[in-house]
């Protein structure tokens, strides 16, 4: 019989490592989302991620998880929405901005042909 | 020679066997790899599209707006957060089958937290549908 506890233990290793960092991967950027309590839940699956453009309070923009300047964030928002016509995009945005802030990432969704806006917030 | 024989039965008895505990953690972890859903929690709003007024639309949604005193104003008139569930019953259609929408104008100046909080409210209050302008 071969010894298979070296398997076992990166395996269990493996295992808290994945359940550790899980939610650190899930979180993604690291933004102070507005609550709402009635906020429907969006479940996610792997190989299907959704399109999601954060913006931090300090105004820096990533759409998912790599940060565009501002000046790009149009074409680099259109080619990363291609493929995904007809879905919403996912706004996750500091709750302490000033919703002008929002409302022209909102109109530059619109220019790229989204049909809605998802805005993420937190149930508390 | 007996001495030796008497040992090596003892030896292999004091091994553990941990085949069942690989396969459940090796399971385990295949589990967590592929199905780890990612759950977000949204409030979803609609943006007006370039095609225009859908003809046959007869029915005009009630306007909310979020101004920059960070009033609520619905189809113009002020109504406070306490009178909005009454307001909002009142104008929106009850019949089944009708999409309860309303649309929504914020003041770039309120708070992106004030927003939400509005929007959540309106959500509450049996809305559907919002759509931003």
């Amino acid at each position: 019989m071969p010894d298979v506890t070296p398997i076992v233990n990166v395996a269990l290793v493996l295992l808290i490592v994945f359940m550790v960092v899980m939610p650190m991967i899930q979180e993604g950027i690291t933004v102070e989302t507005p609550q709402a309590q009635n906020a429907e839940e969006i479940v996610e699956q792997l190989g299907q991620e959704s399109l999601i453009l954060s913006i931090q309070e300090d105004g820096s923009l990533y759409i998912n998880l790599h940060q565009v300047a501002r000046a790009d964030l149009k074409r680099e928002l259109a080619t990363a929405y291609q493929g995904r016509e007809g879905k919403p995009v996912i706004i996750k945005g500091s709750k302490n901005l000033p919703y002008q802030e929002i409302l022209e990432l909102m109109k530059i969704c619109q220019g790229i042909g989204a049909p809605g806006v998802d805005l993420m917030a937190k149930k508390q | 020679m007996a001495r030796r024989q008497r040992r090596k039965p003892a030896r292999s008895e004091s091994s553990l066997n941990v085949t069942p505990l690989a396969d459940v953690s090796l399971s385990l972890l295949l589990g967590f790899l592929v199905i780890t859903p990612i759950i977000f929690q949204t409030l979803s709003t609609k943006l007006p599209q370039g095609g225009g007024v859908a003809s046959g639309q007869v029915r005009e949604d009630p306007r909310v707006v979020l101004n920059a005193e960070g009033k609520i104003l619905i189809n113009d008139e002020e109504v406070s957060e306490e009178d909005l569930p009454a307001t909002l019953k009142e104008l929106l259609p009850s019949g089944v089958g009708v999409e309860r929408k309303v649309m929504f104008t914020g003041a770039g100046e309120v708070s992106y937290q004030d927003v939400v909080h509005l929007l959540d409210l309106l959500k509450e209050n049996g809305v559907e549908t919002i759509g931003i302008r």
